[in-house]
């Protein structure tokens, strides 16, 4: 549905000028939930930005359906009015001198297509529906919640049935429990209606919920694209693993084909770097064993405990193991009490090793 | 008869004391203005020559009394804004000019605000006569002007200019200049002109001459007049003086008298009661009438007045035949102007003024 | 506890300066009604009386005197806000090239005295004198003159567009400060260009234009340059040169009276406008919706419009600052105004120039314009500080009546209250000489830009987080330390903005000033002013060059100066 190809945009700034985009190659398909997942200043809302054709990007393609939206080659931009998509901003962007209706009914009215009075009632109270807003369709903007703008802004975008959706950092502005409610109906009103959406986020949580793949971008690049799964679990760098969630990284060297030596003593892993390399050895804190007694000899330490952290689904403990720092998460805990002694282990498929 | 005789002799004796009294006088005058330092004099910006004149001027002054004072001329409103003005300092305070610069009207007005500081000019310098003193013991003539029509020639050719006041608003010649005459902003030469034409006259003058104008000129703006912003003015003060400045400098200026006898402006100093140098500023007033400053004061706008011996004017005067009249009874005349029947008749046309 | 009497007597020092200065506004202000009840010279006894009304609204002439005005500003309204619209749409909008250029051509204008521009205007668009005019009927054959400055239209042409780039910067503000991504809502959902600008940009600035407008039009109800410079000698007056014709009659005494009442008048209409000013105030600040991260709006792209967009920013810098300077200096070279030619040519010289250079009371005018430039804004400053710090950051009671009365001398006319000071000081001039020095001009000044001081100073200090104020007062520290050590240091853009721009203000104003400047007390302004409307008009034109080039590298230097610490922000 959406083909990017080799696409850069640079900004000039007082500092000189930054490579917002370089060069990215990216593939979405037709009725994909596609998530853009990255820090601020990754370059992925100009990605988002450039893909709207608010930007124009001086090198590379935009292919939306077969169709060309911008080939810098080639001399090709369709403005943003043309590319029929619709868009939902952070700052919802809603006008605040019109009503709930005449914000979703503007671009119907005005837009490239007019549509009869009729239709165009239909269409909007439609999408008024699908965001649970119809019985607000007269009030002025000004009066609603975040919650209920950032909603009319969604009817908006919806309302002129789009080929692609683009969404940017939609939820960030709400507070965190509506956060989590407008996301969940994101991700059905996608499904429900079948759209292909490009979604822009920095919150992991909320690119693993909505997205069928993810790419997670970095100073304008992207490091890595795949299902949220596989992002989570056997991400390709350190940078992307740390990235989705929380990870326990110890340096260490290369001591044979089958074993590292860190901080902890040696740890027995798929090693896929030469003898005498230094490497890091990582392991997600949930995914630790921990024990009070010795449990088998593969990957297994002695550690205390420093600290417990009782966050409600989750415990998390700080553990110190042979000078290295450990934090372990668990939603079964313990009960362990700091400055005890316990063991700890490594499951050796659970470890990820990736070069320093 | 005693009582009569009484009075005259006590007259004789006062006489004889200011007479003693004249050059003593004029003595401690110039000891009182030495310790004075500086004087004050807010005018127009081209009055007695502007800077370049006064700059002359204040070295005459200063050899003619042997002072080393400083003139501090500051350019200021005209002449009916700076009478306002010094009225309305003199009885709220401190005057911010030592003596005053105005014709009839204004010297009226000041003599009847009584701001204006006594001082017995003829007895007390002796190239002043009693003639001189138009407001007696109140204000000296320094220069006289001769009211008319002012045109700029490059614009108006000579032979379609007009001759006299009456020629402004005849339509045989009127639509040369209609909608771009100016007229002055003031009713006062029209009220000298219904002395010699009767007030119906110049009511009926004055009702015609208003459409016909299309701007206002204050009587020190003919500089307007040659860069031809309006190509005539139906009068100004002045009118002659300036023709003859102009010429000096290439200017297409005609004036022409409108009126016989012309409308005549008596231009007297007077000095200012609560003036900060009240010496200085009698000496000053003095001063301008006398033959160094008269000279002066041709050189650099070309006014003087006709008593004083060998100005321009007094030959000119002669040479055209023009009899002027004397200035207390101009003054008289204006006075009277300024009564019951005369005041009404001003406040009509300066209602006609406005439109 | 002696910190605590500090504290306690910090507030009360801060206090008292904002409560003198809002005394001093109202006090000016009820002088105005008080006149307007009186009649004759001021100082001299009188009884009240309702004749000053009576006289004005029996008046022809003043009915005349009010269309006038009225005209003059739907003009000056129809020509500046338009244009103002058009440059700041340019400059935000688009993807106008070399834009800090455009901003300084467009800003530059408003440093310079607008009277100056106005004599300039005179040579150039007189129906007579005008070398435009002359030049087209000539060219075109005409018998009359195609263009005329001496028309009520005229005025408030010229007076349009040199407040063009004021409207310029109060538009610019609310384009920025506008959520570029509203627009960007429109036309990624398929709405055009041009109807996004009519149906989304417009209605959403619509206040700020609104605010704009009323705010051209109550400097064009007060303007005394062009409609004095242009309009006086051709027989148009508006409010400003009437009144000052009350002050300064051509014939007779002062009528201090009359010109209350048409004060009063004036404060009334004025303060009426304020309803929908404030109207649209609140619709701007309901506007102001959640704004999201800070990109840059993506510019139009003008492509082929480019260089139309420069020509329009060009011809009007040519037009409004340029031309009339240029006409101005033609004139300064002559013995006497002549249209261009060669024989005028060859009797130009520089000899006006030298005289210039040796004349006292220049020299004096200048240093009094320095002083002003020096002492207005500090004391602006400092009072403008203490009011808004009373106003934002303390619970005193009567602080919404304070930032209101300092609000006052924004709408009503300036001359107001220079008419005001000029009748209090008469009055007491027999125990206080202040009438005619220069400390009335300081006086009057300085209370009528406090209002724009604590514009920008309330601005800034409510981003000030009041925390940052109270944990230095948890630490025992002195109020007025405070406000001084954390406070100042903080907003010190904001005080150096509106320094400046006081500063700058009293160099080019003309208005309060040609109501009160005496021969003591005259400022560079009010010298050229007197030559100008003394007939002395190369002379006036030869010492308005000497001003401008005299002043020009300091009006950089500031113009500089205040872009660097904070982008250029409006004046209301």
């Amino acid at each position: 549905m959406i083909e990017i190809r080799g696409l850069g945009k640079t900004f000039t700034t007082s500092d000189g000028a930054v490579r917002a985009v370089d060069g990215v190659d990216l593939v979405v398909n037709d009725k994909e939930f596609f998530v853009l997942l990255g820090l601020s200043g990754s370059g992925k809302t100009t990605l988002l930005r450039c893909a709207a054709g608010l930007e124009r990007p001086e090198a590379g393609e935009i292919v939306f359906g077969g169709r060309i939206m911008s080939s810098a080659a080639r001399g090709i931009f369709v403005p943003p009015e043309d590319r029929a998509v619709g868009m939902v901003f952070q700052s919802y962007a809603v006008w605040p001198h019109m009503t709930v209706f005449d914000n979703v009914g503007f671009p119907l009215a005005n837009g490239k297509k007019r549509m009869a009075r009729a239709r165009l009632r239909e269409r909007v109270m439609n999408a008024l529906e699908l965001v649970q807003l119809s019985g607000y369709a007269d009030r002025p903007v000004p009066f609603l919640s975040g919650g209920q703008q950032q909603r009319v802004a969604l009817a908006r975008a919806l309302a002129v049935e789009p080929q692609v959706l683009l969404m940017d950092e939609p939820l960030s502005n709400l507070d965190a429990r509506l956060r989590e409610e407008v996301r969940d109906e994101i991700r059905m009103l996608a499904t429900k209606l079948g759209i292909t959406v490009l979604y822009v986020t920095h919150d992991q949580v909320e690119a693993m919920a909505l997205a069928d793949r993810i790419a997670v971008m970095s100073a304008g690049k992207i490091l890595e694209v795949g299902a949220p799964e596989a992002l989570y679990h056997f991400p390709h760098s350190r940078a992307v693993a740390e990235f989705l969630g929380a990870m326990n990284a110890f340096a260490g060297v290369v001591a044979d084909s089958r074993s590292v030596r860190t901080a902890l003593g040696i740890v027995q892993c798929a090693v896929p770097e030469g003898i005498g390399k230094e490497v890091i050895v990582a392991i997600r804190p949930e995914d630790l064993v921990v024990s009070r007694e010795v449990n088998g000899a593969v990957n297994a330490f002695a550690a205390e405990v420093e600290s417990r952290l009782f966050l409600g689904d989750v415990t998390v403990y700080h553990l110190a193991a042979g000078g290295a720092k450990v934090r372990f998460k668990t939603t079964a805990d313990p009960g362990f009490a700091p400055g005890g002694k316990i063991y700890l282990k490594l499951p050796p498929a659970k470890l990820r090793v990736f070069p320093k | 008869m005693v009582l009569r005789a009484a009075i005259a002799a006590a007259f004789v004796w006062l006489a004889s004391a200011s007479l003693l009294h004249a050059a003593e006088g004029l003595q401690q005058l110039v000891a009182g203005a030495a310790k004075e330092g500086e004087i004050v004099f807010v005018a127009g910006s081209e009055t007695f020559g502007g800077r370049k004149g006064f700059a002359d001027l204040a070295a005459a002054f200063n050899k003619k009394f042997g002072l080393n004072a400083k003139i501090n001329f500051a350019p200021g409103p005209e002449m009916n804004s700076m009478a306002a003005r010094v009225i309305t300092e003199v009885k709220t305070g401190r005057a911010s000019t030592d003596f005053y610069l105005g014709s009839q009207s204004h010297f009226a007005l000041l003599h009847q605000e009584k701001v204006l500081e006594n001082v017995d000019w003829s007895a007390t310098f002796p190239w002043i006569t009693k003639e001189m003193e138009v407001l007696p013991g109140e204000s000296v003539l320094v220069y006289i002007s001769l009211n008319g029509i002012l045109y700029n020639a490059a614009l108006i050719a000579k032979d379609k200019a007009p001759k006299s006041y009456a020629d402004l608003v005849d339509p045989r010649f009127s639509p040369t200049w209609a909608g771009k005459m100016a007229i002055p902003p003031y009713v006062q030469w029209l009220a000298d002109l219904s002395l010699l034409w009767g007030q119906e006259k110049v009511r009926d003058f004055a009702r015609k001459l208003v459409p016909l104008s299309g701007g206002r000129l204050r009587y020190s703006e003919e500089e307007r007049i040659i860069s031809g912003e309006f190509p005539i003015t139906a009068n100004m003060g002045g009118a002659v003086e300036h023709m003859w400045m102009w010429e000096k400098k290439g200017a297409p200026l005609v004036a022409v008298t409108g009126s016989s006898p012309p409308i005549t402006s008596y231009f007297q100093l007077g000095a200012l009661k609560k003036a900060p140098h009240p010496n200085l500023a009698k000496l000053f007033v003095a001063f301008m009438a006398s033959k160094e400053a008269q000279g002066l004061s041709e050189k650099y706008q070309g006014r003087t007045t006709h008593l004083v011996e060998g100005t321009r004017l007094a030959k000119y005067l002669a040479a055209n035949h023009i009899k002027l009249q004397a200035p207390a009874e101009a003054m008289a005349a204006y006075v009277k102007s300024e009564g019951g029947e005369g005041l009404k008749f001003k406040e009509e046309l300066a209602k006609m003024m406005k439109q | 506890m002696k910190p605590v009497a500090a504290h306690v007597d910090g507030k009360f020092v801060l206090a008292g300066i904002a409560g003198l200065s809002a005394l001093a506004i109202l006090s000016l202000l009820a002088t105005i009604i008080w006149m307007s009840l009186r009649t004759g010279v001021p100082g001299q006894p009188s009884a009240y009386t309702f004749n000053n009304y009576t006289a004005l609204l029996t008046d022809p002439y003043s009915l005349r005197v009010l269309k006038t005005t009225l005209f003059f500003a739907a003009v000056t309204i129809g020509i500046s806000v338009p244009l103002g619209f058009i440059f700041a749409w340019l400059v935000e909008r688009t993807d106008l090239p070399h834009k800090a250029l455009a901003m300084s051509l467009l800003g530059i204008g408003i440093l310079f005295p607008t009277f100056l521009k106005a004599m300039g205007w005179v040579f150039l668009l007189h129906p007579r004198i005008g070398v435009i005019n002359v030049l087209l009927m000539r060219l075109l054959g005409l018998s009359a003159a195609p263009l005329n400055i001496a028309t009520v239209a005229g005025i408030g042409f010229v007076e349009g567009l040199t407040l063009a780039p004021l409207a310029y910067v109060m538009i610019s503000a609310a384009l920025r400060g506008m959520n570029p991504a509203l627009v960007e809502a429109s036309s990624i959902h398929g709405v055009s260009r041009w109807r996004t600008l009519v149906r989304v940009e417009l209605p959403l600035i619509w206040p700020a234009l609104v605010s704009a407008m009323i705010w051209m039009f109550t400097v064009a109800l007060a303007a005394f340059d062009v409609p004095g410079v242009i309009g006086m000698a051709n027989n148009i007056f508006t409010f400003s040169t009437a009144l000052y014709f009350m002050i300064n009659p051509n014939e007779g005494l002062p009528r201090y009276g009359l010109s209350g009442a048409y004060g009063a008048i004036m404060v009334v209409f004025s303060l009426l406008l304020m309803l929908p000013y404030f109207a649209a105030l609140r619709q701007s600040h309901r506007y102001q919706i959640i704004s999201g991260k800070s990109y840059r709006a993506s510019l139009i792209e003008l492509g082929r419009w480019r260089a139309a967009g420069w020509a329009l920013i060009t011809a009007y810098f040519f037009i409004a600052f340029v031309l009339p300077l240029v006409a101005i200096f033609w004139v300064s070279l002559l013995p006497f105004v002549q249209m261009p030619s060669s024989a005028a040519l060859a009797g130009a010289s520089f000899e006006r120039y030298g005289a210039a250079f040796f004349d006292s009371t220049l020299v004096s005018a200048g240093w009094n314009t320095l002083l002003l430039m020096i002492a207005v804004p500090t004391i602006v400053v400092a009072a403008s500080t203490a009011i808004s710090w009373v106003v934002t950051r303390s619970r005193m009671h009567g602080r919404i009546v304070l930032d209101a009365v300092a609000f006052l001398p924004h709408p009503v006319p300036h001359l107001l209250f220079a008419l005001a000071i000029a009748y209090f000081a008469l009055l007491i001039s027999d125990i206080v000489p202040l009438y005619g020095s220069i400390y009335v001009l300081m006086a009057v000044y300085a209370i009528c830009w406090i209002s724009f001081g604590t514009r920008v100073l309330n601005n800034s200090m409510i981003q000030v987080h009041r925390e940052l104020e109270e944990a230095a007062e948890v630490g025992g520290v002195p109020t007025l330390r405070i406000v001084r050590k954390v406070i100042m240091p903080l907003i010190r853009p904001g005080l150096v903005y509106a320094w400046i721009w006081t500063s700058l203000s009293a160099y080019r104003e003309l208005t309060m000033a040609v109501f009160l400047a005496s021969p003591r007390s005259q400022v560079l302004s009010t010298y050229i002013w007197g030559q100008w409307h003394g007939g002395g008009l190369g002379d006036a034109a030869a010492i308005a060059i000497v001003m401008m080039a005299v002043m020009s590298p300091l009006v950089a230097f500031f113009w500089i100066f205040a872009r660097r610490q904070q982008q250029v922000v409006s004046p209301v």
